[in-house]
């Protein structure tokens, strides 16, 4: 069976350091899986290479039978994934539901003049209908939907987590990836979140957890990859990953 | 009872007021999506005046068909400044080269040689002097409201301008191509990421600037009757102004103290010779700094 996202032996360099290091994976359809990794593994690195952001030194990524490799950020976003990031970037002076209805619009490419004239067209109002519900759904599924005409700006920290998160799902994504999710919660914060993405796992996406708080990952995801130094060291559930002595090496520096 | 010199006064810069705010805008426009400054804005305005008078001179159309041709010279100028002076300049790596001052730096440089180019271009085919536009399309006729004597023209740009902001507001905030010119000048890679194409909609900023430039130069052209190479330099500056009083990338904002402007100056008038007016706005952007370095409105209003 062919995976939905396979990522095969994929590196980057930057100038004479190899942040991302001959690593291949894959993640199937309907799969919650976590990557971790201690700081400087290059975590960050390979998720900017599967989303465009940052070309490949070598190898392939491909989603759902397309080649990402060489596509802008724009483009792999169209494709079906669609991600969030660890220093948020909602957009501040826009009301909470323009920053969800962005990613309902689903940018297509248009030419200069189809965006200059493509939205005063009749017959844009059924298009306008459906971007409206999809926001208001995405909304919904974040428990943001009495915020709707607040600026972003004003939102709290947790709060515009949750936006990007909602912005993402207008996208309708196939594949959700999510960048330190749980950073900056508290403990409290974080075991809502844990349930959310669960729930959002449940109604069938596919979500990657870029992480670095154990337990949230430990807890909830069903396969986890393991990156240090630009390798990846382990690939397994969270029991294998748990007892596998290169992981423990990696993280306590120890001999197991 | 107030003076009717005075009202009519206010009518006049409420009517030039308008002519900065179609500037202003483009400059706020393209400072909210690439964070520089476009000093060829000024010829844009200029390039706007000329078509009106090449197209007047060689088939003397409708004077609707003058404005509609100097926006659609806007228009391709617009896109071809962008090509030619912005792009090559921009490396969407990340956050920080996006915005960086090294394209803030090298960008002001090229807009200015172009700004440059084009003066010079047009006072190779034209002449430095100024041409005159044939009085059959002057809009100076005068009409008389109440006590006060005005223009057919006051109430031509007042009402063109009217609608193109409106026109403005509707596209910003009602079209997907002003939401993706939002979402681009609140977080240029957030909105990569989710699936604008960001090339495309700052090419339709300029573009949708430079409309409204060229525009405010044709209705100025045909109100004075006269069009000149060098003519774009002064509302540039008058613009540059109104876009700093107002916070930079303030729409609302620029507007606002576009028309502040506009009546400022032609009541300066009554008291000092017309020469002067111009201190007007150079001492609004003095104050400015000194006093409101975040603009008239603070940081806090909504941005483009």
């Amino acid at each position: 069976m062919t995976h939905l996202l396979e990522i095969n032996r994929v590196s980057r360099r930057f100038g004479g350091v190899l942040a991302v290091n001959d690593v291949s994976g894959h993640v199937d359809e309907g799969e919650l899986i976590g990557l971790i990794g201690p700081n400087g593994a290059g975590k960050t690195t390979l998720f900017n290479l599967i989303s465009g952001f940052t070309p490949l030194s070598g190898g392939t990524v491909t989603f759902a039978g397309a080649t990402v490799n060489g596509l802008k950020p724009n483009q792999v976003a169209r494709l079906g994934i669609s991600r969030t990031f660890q220093n948020l970037r909602v957009f501040p002076n826009m009301s909470v539901f323009d920053n969800v209805s962005v990613g309902a619009a689903g940018m297509r490419p248009q030419g200069v003049l189809g965006a200059l004239f493509g939205g005063l067209t009749p017959g844009g109002s059924a298009r306008a209908d459906e971007i409206s519900r999809r926001t208001w759904d995405a909304l919904d599924a974040v428990g943001l939907t009495h915020l709707a005409g607040e600026l972003a700006a004003n939102l709290p920290y947790g709060q515009r987590k949750y936006l990007e998160i909602a912005r993402a799902l207008a996208m309708q994504p196939r594949f959700l990836i999510l960048d330190e999710p749980a950073a900056g919660l508290n403990d409290t914060e974080t075991r809502a979140l844990a349930d959310f993405i669960k729930r959002l796992h449940g109604r069938g996406l596919t979500i990657m957890l870029v992480e670095h708080d154990m337990t949230l990952v430990m807890g909830i995801c069903q396969r986890i990859m393991v990156l240090a130094s630009g390798r990846k060291i382990a690939d397994g559930t969270p029991d294998t990953i748990r007892r596998d002595p290169a992981v423990l090496e990696a993280y306590l520096g120890v001999d197991a | 009872m107030i003076d009717p010199y005075y009202l009519q006064q206010l009518a006049i810069g409420l009517s030039l007021g308008m002519t900065y705010a179609l500037m202003a805008i483009g400059f706020t426009l393209i400072f909210g999506v690439l964070n520089v400054v476009n000093f060829a804005h000024g010829e844009i305005y200029t390039l706007g005046a000329f078509a009106g008078l090449v197209l007047i001179s060689a088939a003397a159309p409708p004077a609707v068909a003058v404005i509609f041709a100097a926006l659609a010279i806007g228009a391709l100028a617009g896109f071809s400044l962008e090509r030619l002076a912005f792009k090559p300049f921009r490396r969407f790596t990340d956050e920080a080269s996006l915005k960086s001052r090294a394209m803030r730096e090298s960008t002001l440089l090229s807009s200015l040689a172009v700004s440059i180019v084009v003066r010079e271009g047009l006072e190779i085919g034209f002449g430095s002097q100024m041409q005159s536009i044939p009085f059959a399309y002057l809009i100076n006729t005068p009409v008389r409201v109440g006590p006060v004597i005005l223009v057919t023209g006051d109430f031509i740009i007042f009402g063109v301008a009217a609608a193109m902001l409106v026109g403005l507001q509707y596209l910003l905030t009602r079209t997907r191509t002003g939401l993706a010119i939002r979402a681009v000048s609140n977080n240029p890679l957030g909105a990569k990421y989710v699936g604008i194409d960001t090339d495309r909609t700052i090419i339709v900023t300029f573009v949708v600037g430079s409309m409204m430039g060229a525009a405010a130069g044709i209705l100025t052209g045909l109100y004075y009757g006269a069009v000149f190479p060098a003519m774009g330099f002064i509302p540039g500056i008058k613009a540059f102004v109104a876009m700093v009083m107002g916070g930079l990338s303030s729409i609302p904002g620029a507007v606002i103290c576009a028309l502040i402007l506009g009546i400022a100056e032609s009541m300066a008038t009554t008291f000092v010779s017309s020469g002067w007016s111009d201190m007007v706005a150079y001492g609004f952007l003095i104050v400015t700094l000194i006093f409101f370095p975040n603009g008239l409105f603070g940081a806090r209003r909504e941005r483009v």
